[in-house]
């Protein structure tokens, strides 16, 4: 018991002798309250140790740690203070999102107008179309980099799926009734990109000929699409391309 | 025999500076500036011993060394601070050179902040609303 106050005792003494030493060793006296302060509270800890430990163990390692972590933290990451770079490239990110977002909003507008387009001037139906669009610089509007349009199979009556194409491609009428059909097939995401469209049995074939032109020529004056850019596709059901 | 030294090494500068000022007040100003470096320098060393004393008493005595580190580090601040806005203040830069002793002083605060979470922590154990 008496050991343990003499240690404490001591361990008084030293602090208020070591707050005395840079009292002394303080350069000017502008400093001299802040650092008064911080061994004003040095001092207070030293006394309260006894009481610390009684309630919370031993704190000095608590205090290691905690001036450890306080001192070697990388200031900036520690305060969440965010620097001009991490701003800037904040700033080039949600730039590119909301370009993003745009776009397809953009994309997804034209589809939609291009698709009724499609139906109302050549009579075709049009399962989906997608547009592709990609920006042309700096303050300038986006623009149509490619058109795939992908057709709903008309079924003829009177001819053989497979020949429908070309019957209906001979028919040569932009406008010649196609019978409205039901676009039963789900899989309507084979993307224009993907290998070829027409290999294996994939559901989409390309088709060329008049409806083509057709879709194209709408596309040219409503929109005023580069037909070269423009891919058009028919729906292909899955017995027909077995076949 | 080292503060002679010292002091006439500042004598012999600031007559110098006072004859180059009316020709060249940049130079007067770098000669008061390296003469500062070089006194600073040439007793940084000595206080080498003056710590080694303290670092002693703080083993002895058995206080937590993360006090003397603390402490050591708020006379090096404020002396690193203080050499600092003199010299600027030297120039002339006034407003550069309190801006120089503020930067100081919140380092030195800042110094403190983990004793005192220690202490509010102890203090909000000791209620029983803090339990």
């Amino acid at each position: 018991m008496l050991n343990w106050l003499a240690v404490w005792l001591q361990q008084i003494i030293a602090v208020v002798l070591l707050a005395g030493f840079i009292d002394l060793l303080l350069p000017n006296k502008s400093m001299q309250r802040y650092v008064r302060l911080v061994a004003g509270l040095i001092v207070l800890l030293t006394i309260l140790t006894p009481i610390i430990r009684v309630l919370q163990g031993d704190f000095s390692a608590k205090l290691d740690s905690e001036v450890e972590h306080w001192f070697n933290a990388d200031p900036a990451k520690e305060l969440h203070m965010p620097t001009l770079q991490d701003i800037q490239e904040n700033a080039a990110v949600l730039k590119q999102r909301e370009a993003a977002s745009a776009s397809a909003l953009a994309e997804k507008q034209i589809e939609d107008a291009m698709t009724a387009g499609i139906e109302q001037a050549t009579g075709l139906r049009a399962a989906a179309v997608e547009v592709r669009m990609k920006a042309a610089g700096k303050g300038q509007p986006a623009q149509i980099a490619s058109v795939s349009v992908t057709l709903a199979r008309a079924e003829p009556p009177e001819s053989e799926p497979q020949e429908e194409g070309s019957a209906a491609a001979s028919g040569g009428g932009d406008n010649a009734a196609v019978d409205e059909v039901q676009t039963v097939q789900v899989n309507i995401d084979p993307l224009p990109s993907e290998a070829s469209p027409n290999s294996g049995e994939s559901q989409v074939k390309p088709v060329s000929g008049t409806i083509a032109e057709a879709v194209k020529s709408v596309l040219r004056e409503g929109w005023s699409v580069n037909p070269a850019l423009v891919e058009v596709l028919e729906l292909v059901p899955d017995g027909a391309s077995a076949r | 025999m080292e503060i002679i030294q010292i002091v006439g090494l500042g004598l012999v500068a600031t007559v110098l500076t006072l004859v180059v000022r009316e020709q060249k007040p940049m130079f007067a100003f770098l000669l008061a500036t390296f003469t500062g470096l070089f006194i600073f320098l040439y007793v940084i060393g000595k206080i080498e011993t003056v710590i080694g004393v303290l670092e002693q008493l703080a083993d002895r005595s058995g206080i937590p060394s993360i006090y003397l580190k603390t402490v050591l580090k708020i006379i090096g601040i404020a002396y690193i601070a203080e050499f600092g806005s003199q010299i600027v203040r030297d120039a002339g830069q006034e407003s550069i050179a309190s801006k120089i002793e503020f930067a100081g002083k919140i380092l030195i605060l800042v110094m403190a902040v983990p004793i005192i979470s220690v202490i509010v922590e102890t203090v909000l154990g000791l209620l029983p609303i803090g339990s």
